[in-house]
């Protein structure tokens, strides 16, 4: 094999598919067991739907100090330092809410059309502020649980992708169910194509390339469910403590990292109209597509005009 | 594993030998802040006097902290050790994740609408690279 020849691999973990492309087709082995690797090690220790998790132990401990994976810490503070940019919209302690809704499994798992569900009080938004953390301990507030579902995905593909980079020096890029993370292993950058979709299955929206960064995509039409009758998403507002009611069914946003890109996505999902200036505000670019299918960008990303 | 275990415990007991109770940068910095207003507070007292009254009430907030931490420490050990299989190691690039909202890398649209023409600007080379997904997840 040359070098410069792109391969992809794809498999699935943490309930989601893995993409992970390498430029240097010589180290993709070597990339896709390291990548391997990081996702086992993070599904064992930050997995909400695993008993043995530390993340559970956490959770089952909440009010007091308890041992934790340096991992679990790492992906704690990334998802403690996304609510504080985002005054608490993107919140990591909605584990008891997602619950309550019927979210209490793997979403492969959910059986459809569950009887009941219950509404739990969503914790203040700023109940994320006495989240406290060590290198290897974290406590939680009494009466709360963490959930990392909103930025973990993310937080992982940077983490991989960085390693991957770095340990075997090729441009990487990585996605974990849509969030995209992209590094640069000593080389001239990649220009990596990216497919936007709403739903993984259809055709894609639209195409685009970037070099860096991450790229991000958050939407209300997948992970639905429905629990007594009533339709449910996975994207939770917590000043609710309900699925979020937007008015965008897909929103796609870039950033200096993946974690960072989906921080503006699924912040974007849960203001609803006063997204577009909120992102505005904050130089993101970011593709907005509203239930009727309305493409609204701002920041730097391309005009595509209405009604595409 | 038992035995990794009683070590990983006997590095927690570490910090609270010496009074240095921290690990963690932010905790550290907290007690940076603890001594700097000790070693003011002696300071000011030595000019204005007043050296009983601010000495103790920096000493005050030392105990504090020192409790706090003694706290912690009595919590996490009285957890029952567990006996568990050792876990795989893994190697991880130690990254500082930039986690806040900001501009990105250039964005360039290579297609649109399932090979519709945009308005935006457009590549008209497409890399002959595997398509990465971005979907809702």
């Amino acid at each position: 094999m040359t070098a410069d020849a792109p391969v992809q691999v794809q498999w699935r973990a943490l309930g989601t598919y893995v993409q992970l492309s390498v430029s240097d087709a010589a180290a993709v082995a070597a990339a896709e067991e390291r990548a391997r690797g990081l996702l086992a090690a993070i599904d064992r220790t930050c997995s909400r739907f695993r008993p043995d998790s530390d993340l559970a132990r956490v959770n089952a401990g909440a009010g007091t100090w308890v041992r934790a994976d340096p991992l679990l810490v790492a992906a704690t503070t990334a998802a403690v330092e996304a609510a504080g940019h985002t005054d608490g919209l993107v919140h990591p302690l909605l584990g008891r809410v997602v619950v309550g809704l019927g979210y209490d499994r793997t979403f492969t798992d959910l059986q459809p059309g569950r009887a009941s569900w219950t509404r739990v009080d969503p914790p203040p938004l700023d109940a994320w502020r006495a989240i406290e953390y060590e290198d290897e301990a974290i406590k939680i507030p009494a009466g709360t649980a963490l959930d990392l579902g909103a930025t973990a995905k993310a937080w992982a593909g940077d983490l991989i992708s960085a390693t991957i980079a770095e340990e075997d020096r090729t441009n990487v890029i990585v996605s974990l169910g849509g969030d995209v993370a992209v590094a640069t292993g000593g080389r001239r950058p990649t220009a990596w194509p990216v497919r936007i979709h709403d739903d993984p299955e259809a055709a894609a929206d639209t195409e685009v390339a970037i070099e860096d960064g991450g790229l991000a995509t958050s939407s209300t039409r997948l992970r639905r469910w429905t629990v007594a009758g009533v339709d449910h998403h996975h994207v939770v507002d917590p000043r609710t403590g309900a699925p979020a009611r937007t008015c965008w069914r897909t929103v796609s946003a870039t950033g200096p990292s993946a974690t960072a890109a989906n921080v503006a996505s699924t912040a974007a999902v849960v203001l609803g109209e006063d997204a577009v200036g909120w992102l505005a505000a904050r130089g993101v670019a970011a593709r907005l597509v509203s239930i009727e299918g309305r493409v609204t960008t701002t920041g730097g990303w391309p005009a595509e005009g209405d009604g595409e | 594993m038992r035995k990794a275990c009683r070590r990983s415990r006997e590095r927690w007991l570490e910090p609270l030998k010496g009074f240095d109770m921290a690990y963690s940068a932010r905790t550290r910095d907290r007690y940076r802040a603890v001594s700097s207003v000790v070693t003011g507070a002696v300071a000011a007292a030595c000019v204005a006097g007043t050296g009983a009254v601010m000495g103790t009430a920096s000493a005050a907030n030392s105990q504090r902290e020192h409790d706090k931490a003694v706290a912690r420490q009595r919590a996490i050990d009285a957890q029952p050790i567990l006996e568990e299989l050792e876990r795989p190691a893994v190697t991880v690039t130690r990254i500082k994740t930039v986690t806040k909202p900001g501009p990105g890398p250039a964005v360039r649209v290579i297609r649109v609408g399932g090979g519709k023409a945009g308005t935006g600007t457009r590549s008209t080379k497409k890399p002959s690279k595997p398509p990465t997904t971005s979907s809702g997840s």
